[in-house]
């Protein structure tokens, strides 16, 4: 390793310009990425993890913003999820319906997608949007880049695929047709967090559903895709009797467990209403964007 | 320890002060430039009593390192409560007897400022200063009064019934 970068990194803040030069920083020991910080400073004042040097991300040319192009939303992991809510480009979706709800507006000026991404909390809001909206993260490190799927990224609570030495350079969203929403159980309307949380993705043609993909937050070590709750969505009309057993599938495959934010019981208990609410809002998205496209 | 000096815009006064890496923005306001308006509540991000504008964001500076802001502009409530826009607010809070212990009130107008600057021209909604106004907790008053402050404020704005 280089000795003057170990010095540099001592105790401090840095800044670097480019992604390169963060990878480098990274490297040492005892270097910890910095991107919006609302959970990094208080994991950090509690003694949860041990920073030396802070490498911030957000000045990183190209890291933050959203783009379309190419078929593809292609997300900087930096952008604030107040910035995400609020992109033209990225309109309703799963992922924003997500973002909208995390922390209050304070929060939501600093948290960054990257920051939700990485972080890996079972309950976080984002990542189910994410994974049924079929998203890939791109990953960089010295050696290059390597692109993962969102529903392989999450390997348990607080752990991903992500190696100590890469970066999350890019989240890269398809676009397809289809309507998609999150929506969670809480105690308060905000500044809490999930007790349960679902989203669907949906395209609908000719009043059946011919694709489909459900994910479940907070019910498990990672966020779930439910694939039974999607087979039996696609092919149906969307009817009571799809959504009704979309529900039930969700709640065979949660693996929730008692915590500080609410009981696995409770928790199976508000799933399929949450599910049946979450159904129809996709759908009526999908509709929606299918009348706004032919007007 | 090391120290970086940093420079920004504070209340429009460009400062250049040295600080450890670690050191808040909160500590950086209240300590070093004497700014005491923004208070430490929680020191979590759960309640807003610390919030201040970071070019033009409401932020909790209990959960920015000072370093962070090298180069940003940043407002207080100092500088705020003295615009047009805050004394607005300031005004219609003591009115609606939106203030008993006066700790979060600071960080509440700072956040109804960035609400009404983020719209000029609009009454916001009920549901729209609710939304702003979440991640800002009042023990005290209940938020009612609050809201109606915000609320007449933002008329006053509208209609120039400003002094």
């Amino acid at each position: 390793m280089d000795s003057t970068l170990s010095n540099t990194c001592k105790k401090s803040y840095l800044r670097p310009p480019t992604i390169e030069e963060a990878l480098e920083l990274i490297e040492n020991p005892g270097a910890c990425i910095l991107a919006g910080g609302t959970d990094l400073i208080n994991m950090r004042a509690q003694g949860m993890i041990k920073v030396d040097c802070l490498v911030d991300l957000k000045h990183i040319e190209g890291i933050s913003g959203v783009n379309r192009d190419n078929g593809a939303t292609r997300i900087g992991p930096a952008t604030c999820l107040d910035d995400l809510t609020s992109d033209a480009t990225f309109p309703t979706n799963a992922v924003t319906d997500g973002a909208a709800l995390v922390g209050g507006w304070q929060t939501r000026s600093r948290a960054t997608i990257g920051g939700n991404i990485c972080r890996a909390s079972p309950g976080a809001d984002t990542l189910c949007g994410l994974i049924v909206l079929a998203a890939k993260f791109v990953l960089i490190s010295s050696a290059g880049q390597r692109t993962v799927d969102a529903s392989d990224f999450f390997t348990g609570p607080g752990k991903t695929l992500l190696q100590p030495n890469e970066i999350l350079q890019q989240i890269i969203v398809p676009e397809r047709p289809g309507g998609s929403a999150y929506a969670r159980f809480t105690y308060r309307n905000a500044m809490d967090l999930a007790v349960a949380g679902v989203a669907v993705f949906m395209e609908v043609r000719d009043g059946v559903c011919i694709d489909a993909s459900v994910a479940i937050a907070a019910c498990g070590p990672t966020p779930l895709l439910v694939a039974d709750a999607a087979r039996v969505l696609i092919g149906s009309a969307v009817d009571e009797a799809a959504i009704e057993a979309a529900s039930q599938a969700v709640v065979s495959a949660a693996q929730p467990i008692d915590d500080v934010r609410g009981t696995r019981w409770h928790r199976l208990r508000v799933l399929p209403s949450l599910t049946r609410q979450v159904i129809c809002v996709a759908h009526k998205r999908c509709i929606d964007a299918k009348s706004e496209a032919l007007s | 320890m090391k120290k970086s000096t940093l420079e920004f815009s504070v209340n429009g006064q460009a400062k250049g002060l040295s600080f450890a890496h670690d050191t808040l923005l909160l500590d950086l306001i209240r300590y070093e430039l004497d700014l005491t308006g923004a208070k430490l509540g929680c020191g979590t991000g759960d309640c807003g009593a610390c919030t201040v504008l970071v070019d033009g964001r409401p932020v909790n500076a209990c959960l920015v390192y000072a370093a962070e802001c090298d180069g940003s502009q940043i407002e207080t409530i100092e500088d705020i409560a003295k615009s047009e826009t805050g004394t607005a607010i300031v005004d219609e809070m003591v009115k609606a007897d939106a203030i008993q212990c006066g700790f979060c009130t600071p960080g509440i107008i700072v956040t109804a400022y960035a609400l009404l600057k983020s719209s000029p021209g609009q009454i916001p909604g009920d549901a729209q200063i609710t939304k702003a106004l979440a991640g800002n907790l009042c023990r005290c008053t209940g938020y009612i009064p609050i809201m109606e402050a915000v609320r007449s404020a933002a008329e006053r704005l509208v209609s120039g019934d400003v002094t």
